[in-house]
């Protein structure tokens, strides 16, 4: 066999069986020996390629390994398998698997032997692998939602980069968990019966819930896939969608119609919507039952032809304008068949008009009552006057401004007070009601009032607080009325009142003076008269009743004087006739008239006199008054011991004059004298001479000089007289 | 003439009266009217009510009481009426003793229409005392006697 198997033919033919190709390559690389027959691929004849550098054919980008290769062969004899692009003869280019064996020592070939093979498929095939995997990976990888594999038990075995951020959790965590227990409870069965359909090879798409690691609900529209190897399902892939925010802003976005729905049936407006062509795209309630109808029964309907009166009302002709402007309008409306009145807007809207419109009936009919009120109040002969809540004037009519003479600007947002001045009227009036208006309480008050032509009047004001829901006081309302005349007459029947109270007194008074003090001396003369009719002429009691008689005719005498005197003096309505007289120089004309019966009794005299006292006066009263009260001093006085007088005649810081007489004599107990001392023929002390009459002359000279008169008393201590007249009447001798 | 102002059909002398007013004058004319009629063998002048007070609140005490008062009503201090206002708590024990006659020089109707509002007081006077008055006052006593001890006297 050797023989044969060193024969030429012997190595051709079986070298048609090699799928390699034999090429001997010399040191440099030039194709010396091909293989015949072989590589069709290529497509080369032997006779072509040798001579040529092997490197003419390979592509440029891979010349490189071919280099490295042959390098290789040449330091170690062989070489590693090496792929690289050949050019055919077609002109395209083939894979080639390569290696290189050193036999350039081998005396028989004295080159490289290269080795190769077509791997063109493979090499194509393999890129096209590769390619598919990097797309599913892709898919898989990047893809914004959840992609996860589940093998047939339902466990996870992996899980995509979304997965993790949809569901919170890490891929560890993920891995190898069972699917359903990402899903709720309330999902599960769905996302089973899924999965299951998908072992079965059918697709299926749920939407389902799931949970967050944080515990938030998360909305997925899962889509299950089976994974089908060969007809037989391998794998089941599972992709979720979060659609949680999608869901949300439908939920929003339906929310948020129901609730403007709701706003527009809250309203006390009627509300309506209409489009190009005037039908009714919404109405609220307010406004069907405005239209006395159901919102179903005009919903969708053309409102101007359900309602062809409104062809010729201000609404048509506005919602013409707005149609033509594209401009929003303002009006009101007066329907005279429902007699009412709206007040409307209408706004353009992309698909027609928005209606919107009030009903303002009351409104207006209120500002209308509101007007004539005001016209009234600004009219009026009486003050008005309206006060915020701090008294700044916020209002006054005509009548107001003309009784102080000033403008409204002039008041407006000023204090009463401020306007007013100590001329006009007495401020602490003023404060007073100022104070009392706070209490919130509706009341009245009369008020002098000194206009600035000096002319006094009196205001009636009426003063209404305005209160709100909370008692808060808002405001003032203040109704002046001039009543003057009424005051006037009210205050002179209140003099005549009291006039005539004291003619009536005076009456009884002299009522009583004629049935007892004038009637007793008449009596016991009447009765000494008849007596002396029984008694015989001649009898020693005949004498002693004559002398009776005188002496009652006498006291009967002293009673008609005494009488004559008090009706001089009580005839007040005659002004008496005033002067201006120092009270100390008429106490000094009294002291010089009582001069002999001080003497008599030793009186102690002390004497305390303001010469500066001036008093406008009737000197007469005046001098009755000194001289009875000392004389009163000196007749009850004190026998067991001398009579001492203090007269003190001063001036009090307020301007009045006081006259004081104080003596140590016998005094009275008050408590039974009270209310009679100053009365006619009233005596306490029957141990000494006196008619009764000093002290209410006193009284009556003192009260018509305008002053007042107390006593102070104490039985056996002595008595203190204290007159007082009234500081207008006083004046000093500087001034 | 002058009989027939002596009493006439006076029984019973009063053993004792009290006259209270402070008008001398009428005092005397009063006390002389008294005895020229021999109606009261004793006349007590009281000048001021108080005194006569303290005898009456004195003598109901000792059961030593007058059975006439002559009272007038314009006196200075305590006048009649509040006299009679100081006597009306004794008014039980004193009256079926004491009766009061009013002596007024009042003429004033309502005077003696207010008198009669107090239940001690038996007739009002005007004054001046006259001999028919006393007459008059001495039946009304003997009529109701006052007192049913000075009645045997």
């Amino acid at each position: 066999m050797p023989a044969i198997i060193n024969q030429p033919a012997f190595l051709d033919t079986i070298s048609q069986y090699n799928i390699d190709t034999i090429v001997v390559l010399d040191r440099n690389g030039i194709i010396k020996y091909r293989s015949e027959k072989m590589q069709p691929s290529l497509g080369w004849q032997s006779a072509e390629v040798i001579g040529e550098d092997i490197r003419s054919y390979i592509h440029e980008e891979d010349i490189a390994f071919f280099e490295m290769a042959l390098a290789a062969a040449y330091s170690r004899g062989t070489t590693e398998t090496f792929t690289y692009r050949v050019r055919a003869c077609n002109g395209q280019w083939r894979w080639l698997t390569s290696e290189l064996i050193n036999l350039l020592t081998l005396q028989a070939v004295q080159g490289f032997i290269l080795r190769s093979r077509d791997v063109t498929e493979n090499v194509e095939a393999a890129a096209k692998i590769k390619e598919k995997e990097a797309y599913y990976e892709s898919l898989f990888h990047n893809n914004p939602d959840s992609v996860s594999l589940l093998n047939s038990e339902g466990i996870i075995e992996d899980a995509n980069e979304s997965t993790c951020q949809i569901f919170g959790y890490t891929k560890a965590e993920i891995i190898n968990r069972h699917f359903a227990s990402f899903i709720l409870p309330e999902s599960v069965v769905a996302a089973t019966q899924a999965f299951e359909k998908a072992w079965a090879g059918i697709p299926s798409w749920i939407r389902g819930k799931a949970k967050h690691k944080n515990g938030t609900q998360l909305e997925l529209s899962l889509t299950i896939i089976p994974i089908i190897h060969q007809s037989k399902v391998i794998k089941v892939q599972e992709i979720s969608q979060d659609i949680t925010q999608i869901i949300r802003a439908h939920k929003l976005i339906k929310d948020q119609a129901e609730a403007q729905s709701s706003i527009f049936e809250s309203v006390n407006e009627g509300f309506l919507t209409l489009d190009k062509n005037y039908y009714i795209t919404y109405i609220n309630q307010v406004c069907a039952a405005f239209l006395t109808q159901r919102k179903e029964a005009v919903l969708n309907k053309p409102l101007f032809r359900i309602y062809p009166n409104l062809v010729s009302s201000l609404f048509f002709r506005k919602c013409k304008e707005v149609e033509q402007t594209g401009k929003p309008v303002h009006f009101q409306e007066y329907f005279p068949l429902t007699k009412v009145t709206l007040d409307f807007d209408i706004y353009p809207t992309k698909k027609g008009f928005a209606v919107h419109f009030l009903d303002v009936s009351e409104k207006i009919a209120q500002q209308e009552n509101f007007e004539k009120l005001f016209f009234v109040a600004s009219k009026v002969s009486n003050g008005v006057l309206i006060l915020q809540a701090d008294f700044a004037i916020e209002w006054a009519n005509e009548s107001f401004l003309k009784v102080l003479d000033i403008s409204l600007p002039e008041v407006k947002g000023k204090r009463v007070s401020e306007i007013l001045g100590e001329n006009n009227v007495n401020l602490a009036t003023i404060f007073e009601i100022g104070q009392k208006m706070q209490s919130g309480i509706a009341f009245s008050e009369d008020i002098s009032f000194t206009k600035k032509n000096e002319q006094q009047i009196w205001l009636h004001v009426d003063i209404t607080p305005a209160v709100d829901e909370s008692g808060k006081i808002k405001g003032y309302f203040l109704i002046l009325s001039d009543v003057s005349e009424l005051k006037e007459a009210e205050l002179s029947l209140q003099r005549q009142a009291r006039d005539l109270f004291i003619k009536n007194q005076d009456f009884q008074q002299f009522t009583y003076i004629i049935s007892h003090n004038l009637r007793a001396p008449v009596a016991n003369a009447l009765g000494y008269t008849d007596l002396l009719t029984k008694v015989d002429k001649n009898e020693p009691v005949y004498d002693e009743l004559v002398d009776k008689l005188r002496t009652s005719v006498t006291r009967l005498d002293e009673v008609i004087k005494d009488i004559n005197t008090i009706l001089t003096f009580r005839d007040r309505d005659k002004p008496a006739e005033k002067q201006l007289v120092s009270v100390a120089g008429v106490y000094l004309q009294a002291r010089e008239s009582l001069q002999e019966a001080l003497t008599e009794c030793g009186a102690l005299v002390v004497e305390e006199l303001d010469e500066n006292c001036m008093l406008y006066a009737n000197k007469g009263y005046l001098y009755s008054i000194i001289y009875n009260l000392i004389s009163n001093a000196i007749s009850y006085r004190a026998i067991s011991r001398q009579l001492h007088l203090l007269i003190k005649v001063i001036k009090t810081r307020n301007g009045e004059i006081v006259l004081r007489i104080s003596d140590n004599g016998s005094g009275m107990d008050l408590d039974k004298v009270k209310g009679q001392l100053f009365k006619l023929y009233k005596r306490f002390n029957t141990k000494v001479e006196g008619k009764g009459m000093g002290l209410f002359l006193v009284k009556y000279q003192v009260e018509a000089l305008n002053g007042t008169i107390v006593v102070e008393s104490q039985v056996d201590e002595g008595t203190i007289f204290t007159i007082t007249f009234r500081a207008d009447d006083s004046q000093s001798i500087s001034n | 003439m002058k009989e027939q102002y002596l009493p006439l059909l006076l029984e019973q002398m009063i053993p004792r009266a009290y006259l209270i007013d402070d008008d001398e004058m009428s005092c005397y004319l009063s006390r002389f009217m008294l005895k020229m009629q021999k109606a009261v063998d004793e006349v007590i002048t009281f000048y001021e009510a108080k005194e006569a007070l303290v005898a009456i609140q004195a003598g109901l005490e000792q059961n030593d009481l007058p059975s006439l008062i002559l009272l007038d009503l314009n006196m200075p201090l305590m006048d009649g009426w509040e006299f009679l206002e100081a006597l009306t708590p004794l008014e039980e024990k004193l009256k079926d003793k004491v009766q009061i006659f009013i002596l007024t020089s009042s003429v004033d109707p309502a005077d003696e229409k207010k008198s009669q509002t107090y239940s001690l007081v038996s007739g009002f006077i005007p004054k001046p005392l006259s001999a028919e008055s006393v007459n008059l006052m001495m039946q009304q006593l003997n009529v109701n006697p006052a007192d049913s001890d000075t009645t045997k006297v």
